[in-house]
């Protein structure tokens, strides 16, 4: 659906150059709800404008369904870019603009006749729940409805793709839940592939089915979320499932921390382990989310001193959790 | 003090109509060059989509100089260019020539302003949605900023009127030819009152009239 090889965006500053995409290698597969994360000034808004065509990439290549965006001439890319939506963090509507006006201005441009306009208008807003509000200027809509409608202008014209940049850093968590449901439906309904570039760690184990993990203009890692969160290296298990800190040990405990997916493992692993050794085991901290459908959760436990770790262990990893280093 | 009515019932609505007729032309000039003007003003500026610093250079001082004169001063120095577009420099319709010239950059300056208030993301959003600079010019930018453009010319009409009463006193007629005439080289205070009250009129009417369509378009 989406590849990009070998793509670099060097940005000229005084006295050198800023490097904010390093030969970036991406397949996003159709359908797919695709997640960047990575810390500020990884170079998410740097990819998201290469990918939305708003700035050029310095050399490499963007192929979306098969056509080279990077090769294109000026005319034909504004045809192309209807292929892609984009949903925006603070959504940029027109704002002398109703959302109806708002949501056909995309079919204005593609030259849609104007009944044509006003039919797919009422489609498009009943699909985001809004069918009743159409008459409304944004300055009369929530935050949660303005992105609504941000989401039926960025699939007015059937794109394959719809790029969303920070598409709930703005919403409440009540309303970002919605958001996302929303965009699942979407995919679930139209087939529509979604990248959601984003720094909230929390909007990827809601929606995101396959994320991408951006470092320093590097893709450093990159798969189906359940692999990347089981790649120990990634990172992605403590900033998905964190735990609280760990107060003074206490006296005679050694703690390990162990990450587990019901997909992977029995989820009884701990009775198992203390009837197994023979031990006693506490809990110190856990947390446990549903994560696409399984149970993926992160435990600190709590080992008396004098029971030896190594074939703890190494149980454990036979089970298929993953063992942090104590 | 007596009151001449039929003299000002005579010369009033003749000048009244002058004055119009001036500012009228001016204010349509002022509009077809001073817009597009601040659109390039802005679509030329740093960061903009047709970002061009010799462009925008050039034109920004030519507009600086226009803002800078003094209207009598620039009146009276583009005299020559007036007879070359109207064949005379005296009477209403020579006087639109100064007073476009006059209002054009201060009108434009005040598009610029208005637009630059737009965010950034719309016009992003505009580009990625395929428009055309055009489509964005006209469908993003203009309407966008159009409570803005409204109130920007609803200030230099009134400009307008004002530049039109000194261009009156040098031969150009209307409420400024009027008042200074009679009003004053005459000592004919009940047409200089009369004068007096139909600009102060006219003013109020033109600020009421922009304030209402400026409040119409505007949906923030
Ligand atoms: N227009 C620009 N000019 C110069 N450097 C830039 C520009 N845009 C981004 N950068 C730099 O590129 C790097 C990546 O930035 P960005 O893509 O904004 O990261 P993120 O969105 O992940 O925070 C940063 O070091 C940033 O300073
Ligand atoms: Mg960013």
């Amino acid at each position: 659906m989406i590849t990009l090889s070998s793509l670099r965006k060097v940005y000229p500053v005084a006295g050198g150059e800023i490097v904010a995409l390093d030969t970036v290698d991406l397949e996003v597969g159709r359908g797919a709800i695709f997640g960047v994360v990575g810390p500020s000034g990884a170079g998410k808004s740097t990819l998201v404008r290469c990918l939305a065509m708003l700035d050029r990439p310095t050399s490499g290549k963007i192929i979306v369904n098969d056509e080279d965006f990077t090769s294109t001439s000026a005319r034909k890319l504004r045809r192309a870019r209807h292929r892609i939506g984009m949903v925006f963090q603070h959504v940029n509507l027109l704002e002398n603009r109703t959302a109806a006006k708002n949501v056909s201005y995309p079919l204005e441009i593609a030259g849609v006749p104007a009944a044509a306009r006003q039919k797919r208008v009422a489609e498009l807003l009943a699909l985001v729940g809004l069918a009743d509000r159409g008459g409304s200027y944004p300055a009369q809509l929530s935050g949660g409805q303005k992105q609504r409608v941000g989401i039926a202008r960025a699939l007015a014209n059937d794109p394959d793709v719809l790029l969303c940049d920070e598409p709930t850093s703005a919403l409440d968590p009540t309303t970002t839940a919605e958001i996302l449901t929303l965009l699942k439906d979407l995919r679930d309904r139209l087939g529509v592939t979604i990248i959601i570039i984003t720094h909230e760690m929390s909007v990827v184990k809601q929606v995101c089915d396959h994320v991408a993990v951006l470092e320093a203009g590097r893709i450093a890692y990159s798969g189906p979320l359940l692999d990347v969160i089981g790649d120990p290296d990634s990172g992605m298990a403590s900033a998905l499932l964190p735990l609280p800190a760990a107060g003074t040990p206490t006296a005679g405990r050694r703690s390990i921390t162990v990450t587990f997916s019901s997909a992977k493992s029995p989820a009884d692993f701990v009775s198992t382990l203390a009837r197994r050794f023979d031990v006693d085991i506490a809990i110190e901290a856990a947390s446990v989310e549903p994560v696409q459908g399984n149970s993926l959760g992160r435990l600190r436990l709590g080992l008396d001193h004098e029971v030896d770790p190594a074939p703890i262990v190494e149980y454990l990893q036979e089970l298929g959790l993953w063992v942090e280093a104590a | 003090m007596e009151w001449d009515w039929k003299t000002i019932g005579k010369l009033l609505p003749t000048a009244t109509e002058q004055t119009l007729h001036m500012v009228g032309l001016a204010t349509v000039f002022t509009v077809l060059i001073g817009l597009p003007l601040g659109v390039v003003l802005y679509m030329t500026s740093r960061g903009g989509l047709w970002a061009n610093r010799y462009v925008n250079g050039i034109l920004g001082f030519v507009v600086n100089i226009g803002r800078s004169l003094p209207f009598i001063i620039l009146m009276i120095a583009i005299i020559p260019f007036t007879r070359l577009v109207v064949g005379t420099s005296l009477g209403p319709s020579a006087a639109v020539v100064p007073l476009s010239v006059g209002a054009i950059p201060f009108f434009a300056r005040l598009v610029e302003t208005s637009l630059r208030e737009i965010d950034r993301g719309k016009i992003d959003a505009a580009i990625v949605m395929g428009s055309s600079y055009r489509q964005i010019i006209t469908k993003v930018l203009v309407r966008e900023s159009l409570p803005g453009i409204i109130a920007g010319l609803t200030t230099s009409v009134i400009a307008l009127i004002s530049y039109s009463a000194m261009a009156g006193t040098i031969g150009g007629g209307g409420l400024g030819f009027l008042a200074k005439s009679r009003g004053y080289d005459r000592f004919q205070t009940d047409v200089m009152i009369a004068t007096v009250v139909v600009i102060i009129i006219i003013v109020q009417l033109v600020q009421i009239i922009g304030d209402v369509l400026a409040r119409k378009l505007n949906h923030r």
